[in-house]
């Protein structure tokens, strides 16, 4: 996957994560990649300016915490960061069935008329 | 650009950051505590210390794009902020004077009558205007779009100018909060209180945005935003698709006709337009009540227009990409 696309969906998945569970940075990062097996390998600095913008925007709060003997920024999704994320996942489930559905789906019998005008 | 140390890194970082010294700590801290991570699994996979830290900040990114978003969500904060506390001061700065119209204040204003009473009707619309673009591109158009627009170097000039014409305001009303009634008062002490600190913001918001600023016209914003909020709703995507179809028939039919309401294509007849028809809008209450005030409609309008003479390419209203507009019915060309 390109990473403009997995940029597009970056704050998303971000909230995905953290609904599983309060994490920092770095395990944020990894369970993306696990997660998505392998293939969402962006740079790891990349999640960061997403972290601060759902922070800003109330979705995501945070705060340092000694984590594994480091000191470590740990974020949490918020309640409205759960509605978010809650909310993002149905948007995604409709969106990705419906180019699933384009992608995936047999051609209709208008569309093998027109292949026909084509190819005539 | 390969970095020997962690330290290294954070430092070019930091050093590219445009948030604040606060947000520049934080930010540098996180970014340590991960690379330190990062660091302790290449050392636990086989590496010399060096090509950890040389591997560990590769796998990071690179440091001026990282920098870049971070600039550019803290530059449209900032923009926000500022645009809220602009917004928040012309309010006070009309209720200061609406009450102060209708007879809370002070028997010998300070400095005089006429720059009592005058200073915030002229100053005020001026900032009213500056203070309704910069909320649309920083507010409105980012909730509505979904995205930045590339004119938040517009929304930014148009708040310190919105905050700078509100200055004079605030210190005629510091000089009259005890000698007015109560309430004008409160409110001239709010206006007072409340524009140096739009002042402070809008500098914040200027110090950050210049990383981001880009060109754009106002008027694709204000196009952008009517077209996704027109979409919403079938019954107002049917009403967009049959303006937009009338007014292009309009414009293929009478060319000469539209051209004063053609902002994009003929930016100086539309101003003259609206200016003639804001003058008589003005003046739309004395007119129902039969008071026929012709001058003064007329100096609204002059107003207007000087208004928009003066702050039009400041506002992104003409300018830009007006220029490069493709013809329609056959006219090209666009006024400059």
């Amino acid at each position: 996957m390109s990473q403009d696309m997995m940029r597009g969906h970056l704050d998303g998945l971000v909230l995905a994560v953290l609904a599983t569970g309060p994490s920092h940075g770095y395990g944020l990062i990894e369970a993306l990649r696990d997660r998505s097996g392998g293939v969402f390998d962006l740079p790891e600095g990349s999640v960061y300016p997403a972290l601060h913008r759902l922070e800003r925007a109330g979705l995501v709060a945070s705060g340092w915490s000694e984590v594994g003997g480091r000191r470590r920024r740990v974020y949490s999704l918020t309640a409205s960061g759960r509605r978010a994320a809650e909310e993002r996942r149905s948007e995604w489930r409709s969106f990705s069935a419906a180019v699933e559905r384009v992608f995936g789906g047999e051609a209709g019998p208008g569309a093998g008329v027109a292949g026909a005008e084509v190819a005539r | 650009m390969t970095y020997r140390s962690v330290e290294g890194y954070v430092d070019d970082l930091a050093w590219r950051l445009r948030v604040g010294m606060r947000g520049r700590r934080r930010i540098a801290a996180e970014v340590t505590a991960h690379l330190a991570d990062l660091v302790a699994e290449e050392e636990a996979a086989g590496h010399t210390p060096q090509a950890a830290a040389r591997r560990a900040t590769a796998r990071f990114g690179a440091p001026e794009e990282l920098a870049a978003e971070f600039n550019q969500d803290c530059a449209l904060h900032s923009a926000r902020v500022a645009a809220w506390a602009l917004v928040a001061c012309v309010v006070a700065a009309v209720g200061a004077a609406g009450l102060a119209n209708r007879g809370g204040a002070p028997v010998v204003p300070w400095p005089n009558q006429a720059a009592y009473y005058a200073l915030p009707v002229l100053l005020g619309q001026v900032a009213a205007m500056c203070a309704g673009t910069a909320f649309l591109l920083t507010v409105v158009a980012p909730w509505l779009l979904g995205r930045t627009p590339q004119t938040l170097a517009t929304a930014v000039r148009a708040q310190a100018v919105g905050v700078l014409a509100l200055a004079p305001v605030a210190v005629v009303a510091a000089g009259n909060i005890a000698h007015a009634a109560w309430d004008v008062g409160a409110m001239s002490a709010l206006v007072t209180v409340a524009v140096p600190v739009a002042l402070v913001f809008s500098v914040r918001a200027l110090m950050r945005v210049d990383t981001v600023a880009g060109r754009g016209s106002t008027l694709d914003v204000i196009a952008d935003c009517c077209e996704t909020l027109a979409l919403r709703w079938s019954w107002s995507a049917r009403l967009f698709g049959l303006v937009t179809h009338t007014w292009t028939e309009a414009v293929e039919r009478m060319p000469s006709l539209m051209s004063w309401v053609e902002m994009r294509r003929h930016p100086w007849r539309s101003a003259v337009a609206i200016s003639v028809a804001a003058g008589v809008a003005l003046k739309a209450p004395d007119l129902l009540k039969g008071d026929v005030d012709v001058p003064a409609a007329a100096v609204e309008a002059a107003a207007a227009f000087v208004g928009y003479c003066l702050f039009g390419r400041l506002l992104g209203l003409r300018g830009l990409e007006g220029r490069n507009e493709i013809s329609v019915g056959g006219e090209a060309g666009v006024e400059g």
